[in-house]
């Protein structure tokens, strides 16, 4: 438990209030449309996420094959659940297990024991993608690196969507799904990304992470060290299709999905969203897969986007791959973490400045002032309608008057009270919908 | 018998078409020791090209003469060309100037090649019937000469005149080549300009005895296989790219003249079968070098 | 002052809420989804025209006899979905959000199943025009119909067309059948096991194949075929790959016919000027109706079909118009707008009236019982077989 350690206080808060908020979005969202749909996939794909940071970020290792694992994990998970639901059907008759099983956002909620089923599923088709990825890992890590490597994981992973394809059983043209009978929560699958971050972080603070992060660093210093380099890698590969066989899995009960899209450009979606986030970087990862599921989700079917970015996501990701390598190659976060940090030093006071000092009108300094102070006082209300919003309105426009001060500590000022201004009229938004679809109910 | 033949025949055809475009794949990774992923649009580019152009010129005096067949080609082309120098110029070269690592570069093929497939499926998703200008026969043979009279010509080139020389020499050592006076920028973005040519030569021949044209030419319907051609003969070496051409064309086509016993849908698990094994007992390919570790 | 602001906090929250429960109660909102980009787009598109043009037609005539109201039915959208499950999902999603009655959709089997995981939620009366897959109504193993108790259509499905041709290929006297099948599309998948197992027991001997979305030359195909001496060739798939492979077979010299199933709508517009594709008069086909028959509801449409959009409509476009039309008499029957009572209306009523079929119908498991009309072709044209 060294992460927990490292963690000062006050993140420690502020994650665990964060995650308190998630929850209670998750139980409450359940109420709207669109919005477990999108905080589902925000959250699966984390995880996904994270299981190919840990090979491609951590052990810098290159796997295209993630899509592979997934769909082992989705595809076992479908075959688990089809066999338990016969199993219900025949000691306990049909209707009852429908009753019990069946997640109906009209009516019901998912049973106690639809949980329960869930989590072993899931579990289950973990420990088996764990192995085939065992297997895989032992054959290919030891003989190929680099770009020989992508290629052959990419091959093995289309190998396994072929196999799929073929089967009725196991997919078929259009693919087996099983969201009919029984369909997860948001809060399942958040539950199942804290665990997983908590396992993630347990695994990468122990002897086997310090390893892996030894290997990525110098292979051949590694080795002479004492670490056992294949060993190690073949331990890492595994762990991340453990990951990626939690995400396939909880994959299956949000949405139905055919082989094919398991494909070379899942695999690469996954690749976009851990470079996106930052090679190496556990919470880049998350951060960048919330921004990939709101763009798909959410900001595409929007009445007022241009069809063109929803019918053409090709083209934009295209655009931010290149981007980003070509402007900063190391992704949103680099290989830092994020911390709350940043949020905290938007409220420490800047070294005071005399109006005197400046060479130019004080009404800047003054606009910059008041932006922050709008900012803060937007964030505190940003719970109420309206008022939090104009606010924080208020705030972007005397923050962006500030911006244009010659000196750079007024600057800066401005510019904090523009994030804490732009923050709250996200946050407010939010808020809005979420309390509109509560008391709509 | 008579079955196995007619598949082995279909097969060389085919095989001499991902020959040529592995030579492509081949060279560039030799010389930047990159996976251009982007080559694949070059074949959608070249065929979307040499398709309209024929087209057009259908209704003109020229009609359905081998000339028209030849605009379209030498048009493909230099489209192709310059489509691969403006890749390179403003994608690959930054980086490389950079220093990035070769995961960069790879992402960054990437998303290239997404940037080109997501442009082509803007702009016309129809299935499109290329005219016939030859018969398949003729096409048969017209494939396995221009693969060979290529493969010779590019080996003489590669092997024998100052440029391919200096191309060698930028594979081998960048830096040491720099040094030598060799102008490494023009090397790199004539290798690309010679494999996108290749491309668009292999698509023109692929399409002229009156196949379909899509916009997912290069990514779906050749899709991967030129690639893994390269990889199995050994990226970098030009024999080896046709070798592994000819392998992956006729295990195709054997399998699509056995379909009636079911092998047409394994063909992707034989293919990347026979792929993954290759690469385990020579993980540089059957005719590439090996290349120890040094510390 | 505190108080004043609390107050206005619970005013504006009130206005709010309330613009948002204020339903416009005099519409019948009709959502549809279907791909009207990508490479089946032309069915999206001929199931939009047809659905607008029953709209309008009802719409002419007073629209929609509801408990003594007459309401007039409304497309709120027509989602693009490009034939993809993860998007059909979304577009009901978005659907349902807007208050939809009845949704017509979608188009093609693999995205209407994506549709339907997410209908059953929320109970919409789903009608899809033109999804054939035997699991769309009755899931995977078939024993899903209390689950997708909400879904319905206004075709026949896969095996019924496959079994249908596969009878007939036995009638016909067929010997061999070689089944040339798109291994990457159920449809094509379902009508193939449909038809091997009624050819089967019609003593036919059936051999299959399969080809994947990266197949689009065929020459490899048709050698065993013509080696083997088959006198029937079973190409189950939609029209761009259809006319390839006929195509590509009869130029190698196959003389014997060709059957198919109602996904080859469209194969003849796939000829170009001037191309001769007289081979074309050894292919039938299954499909949902004929477009030149004599029948009055089929004239009429056509009628009416072509003054508005100037075209020949094909069979999508007829389903999709009756699709409305189901939803018009179901509503009407059970004179409400309840998502409940609408299905109960769809599972219990019968139907007449349609373009589709001649006879009434009710449904059975949420599958139309009518029949399919057997199309060939003649000097360019379509015509029915005997």
């Amino acid at each position: 438990m060294i992460w927990f350690k490292r963690m000062n206080k006050r993140n420690l808060i502020s994650t665990v209030i964060g995650v308190l908020v998630l929850t209670l979005i998750s139980v409450f969202s359940t109420k709207s449309f669109e919005l477990p749909k999108i905080l589902n996939l925000i959250f699966i794909y984390s995880i996904a996420a994270l299981a190919l940071n840990i090979v491609c970020g951590c052990l810098g290792e290159f796997v295209l094959g993630h899509g592979g694992f997934i769909l082992i994990g989705y595809t076992t998970a479908v075959l688990l659940m089809q066999q338990l639901s016969k199993l219900f059907t025949k000691s306990m008759g049909k209707v009852y297990f429908k009753e019990m099983l069946v997640y109906v956002v009209r009516g019901g909620e998912l049973h106690p024991m639809g949980y329960i089923f869930i989590i072993l599923t899931v579990i289950i088709a973990a420990l088996i993608t764990a192995v085939i990825g065992f297997v895989v890992g032992l054959i290919a890590l030891g003989r190929l690196k680099g770009d020989y490597l992508a290629i052959v994981t990419l091959g093995i992973s289309l190998i396994f969507v072929n196999i799929c394809k073929n089967f009725d059983k196991l997919g078929g043209g259009t693919g087996i799904s099983i969201t009919t009978t029984i369909s997860s929560t948001p809060l399942l699958n958040l539950g199942f990304l804290v665990a997983c971050l908590i396992l993630i972080l347990t695994f990468m603070g122990s002897r086997f992470g310090r390893n892996i992060l030894a290997c990525r660093d110098d292979n051949i210093a590694a080795e002479a060290c004492g670490v056992p380099v294949n060993k190690t890698k073949v331990i890492a590969f595994t762990f991340s299709s453990l990951l990626a066989g939690i995400g396939g899995a909880l994959l299956a009960f949000v949405q139905p999905q055919a082989p094919t899209a398991f494909g070379q450009d899942m695999s690469i979606l996954f690749l976009i969203i851990i470079v996106l986030g930052g090679l190496g970087s556990l919470t880049g990862s998350i951060i960048a897969a919330i921004l990939i599921v709101l763009y798909e989700n959410w900001f595409c079917v929007q009445s007022w986007v241009p069809d063109f970015f929803a019918n053409n996501p090709k083209i934009i990701y295209g655009i931010i791959l290149v981007l980003i390598m070509l402007f900063r190659s190391s992704g949103i976060l680099g290989k830092n973490e994020f911390t709350w940090n940043w949020f905290y030093k938007m409220f420490k006071k800047e070294k005071k400045v005399e109006v005197s000092e400046l060479n130019e009108s004080p009404i800047f300094y003054k606009f910059a002032k008041l932006s922050k102070i709008f900012g803060i006082i937007a964030l505190c209300l940003c719970y109420i309608p309206l008022i939090g919003e104009s606010l924080a309105v208020a705030g972007i426009v005397f923050g962006s008057i500030g911006k244009k001060s010659s000196n750079e500590t007024v600057r800066r000022v401005a510019s904090k009270g523009l994030t804490l201004s732009v923050i709250s009229v996200i946050i407010s938004h939010l808020v809005i919908d979420i309390l509109v679809i509560i008391l709509m109910q | 018998m008579n079955t196995l033949l007619e598949g082995l025949k279909q097969g060389l055809e085919l095989g001499s078409i991902f020959a040529l475009m592995a030579l492509g794949y081949s060279m560039v990774y030799g010389i930047v020791k990159m996976i251009n992923f982007a080559h694949s649009e070059f074949i959608t580019i070249g065929g979307f090209l040499a398709y309209f152009i024929t087209e057009s010129l259908l209704t003109s005096t020229l009609g359905s003469s081998v000339w028209n067949l030849l605009i379209a080609l030498v048009a493909a082309i230099i489209i192709c060309v310059i489509v691969a120098i403006i890749t390179e110029r403003f994608a690959y070269r930054p980086l490389r100037k950079k220093g990035s690592s070769r995961i960069t570069a790879l992402i960054t093929a990437i998303g290239v090649s997404y940037i080109f497939s997501g442009i082509m499926n803007a702009i016309e998703p129809e299935q499109l019937q290329f005219h016939k200008f030859v018969d398949k026969n003729t096409s048969f043979y017209i494939a396995i000469i221009t693969t060979a009279v290529l493969l010779a010509a590019l080996t003489f080139f590669v092997k024998k005149t100052k440029i391919g020389i200096a191309m060698r020499a930028v594979s081998e050592n960048e830096q040491a080549a720099k040094l030598m006076g060799i102008n490494n920028n023009f090397i790199i973005s004539l290798t690309f300009m010679i494999g996108s040519a290749l491309a668009a030569i292999g698509v023109v021949i692929y399409l002229l005895d009156g196949e379909c044209f899509t916009f997912e030419i290069g990514s779906v319907t050749i899709g991967l296989y030129p690639f893994v051609a390269a990889v199995i003969g050994g990226i970098g070496s030009l024999p080896g790219a046709v070798i592994g051409g000819f392998l992956i064309g006729i295990i195709r086509a054997i399998t699509q003249v056995y379909s009636n016993i079911g092998l047409s849908s394994w063909v992707d698990t034989i293919i990347y079968g026979i792929f993954v094994i290759i690469l385990l007992f020579k993980p540089s390919g059957l005719l590439g070098k090996d290349v120890r570790e040094k510390v | 002052m505190k108080k004043l602001f609390s107050l206005l906090v619970v005013l504006l929250l009130v206005c709010s809420v309330a613009g948002c429960k204020e339903k416009e109660a005099e519409t019948i909102k009709i959502g549809s989804s279907g791909p009207l980009s990508g490479s089946v787009s032309i069915y999206g598109l001929a199931v939009k025209e047809g659905v607008e043009l029953a709209i309008e037609e009802i719409n002419a005539a007073g629209g929609v006899n509801v408990d003594g109201t007459m309401m007039k039915l409304e497309l709120v959208d027509f989602v693009n979905d490009e034939a993809d499950a993860k998007k059909a999902a979304a577009a009901l999603t978005s659907l349902i959000s807007k208050d939809v009655d009845v949704v017509v959709g979608a188009v093609t089997s693999g995205a209407t199943e994506g549709l339907i995981a997410e209908a059953v939620k929320h109970g919409v009366p789903v009608i899809t025009p033109t999804g054939t897959a035997d699991k769309l109504t009755i899931g995977d193993n078939g024993d899903e119909r209390d689950v997708r108790y909400n879904v319905f259509r206004a075709c026949f499905y896969d095996s019924y067309q496959g079994k249908f041709m596969g009878e007939y290929a036995a009638q016909e006297g067929v010997k061999k059948a070689y089944v040339l099948y798109n291994n990457d599309e159920d449809y094509s998948k379902g009508l193939k096991d449909a038809f091997v197992t009624a050819a089967t027991a019609g003593n036919v001997e059936v051999v299959t194949a399969a080809y994947s979305k990266q197949d689009k030359d065929f020459n490899a195909f048709w050698v065993p075929i013509l080696e083997g001496g088959y006198d029937c060739v079973y190409v189950p798939d939609y029209y761009e790959n259809v006319y390839n492979i006929l195509k590509t077979g009869y130029a190698k010299g196959y003389t014997g016919v060709c059957y198919g199933g109602d996904g080859w709508d469209g194969v003849i517009k796939q000829v170009k000027e001037g191309e001769d594709a007289s081979f074309l008069e050894n292919c039938y086909y299954t499909n949902h109706y004929f477009g030149e028959s004599e029948s009055p509801a089929v004239k009429t449409f056509v009628e009416k079909y072509q003054a508005k959009y100037g075209s020949i409509p094909v069979s999508f476009a007829a389903l999709g118009y009756d699709a409305v039309y189901i939803a018009k008499q179901a509503i009407e029957a059970c004179d409400s707008l309840e998502y409940d009572a609408v299905v109960e209306a769809l599972t219990t009523g019968t139907f007449s009236g349609l373009v589709t079929s001649s006879t009434p119908f009710t449904f059975n498991n949420g599958n139309p019982e009518k029949a399919a009309v057997v199309i060939t072709f003649k000097d360019g044209k379509e015509v029915e077989a005997e």
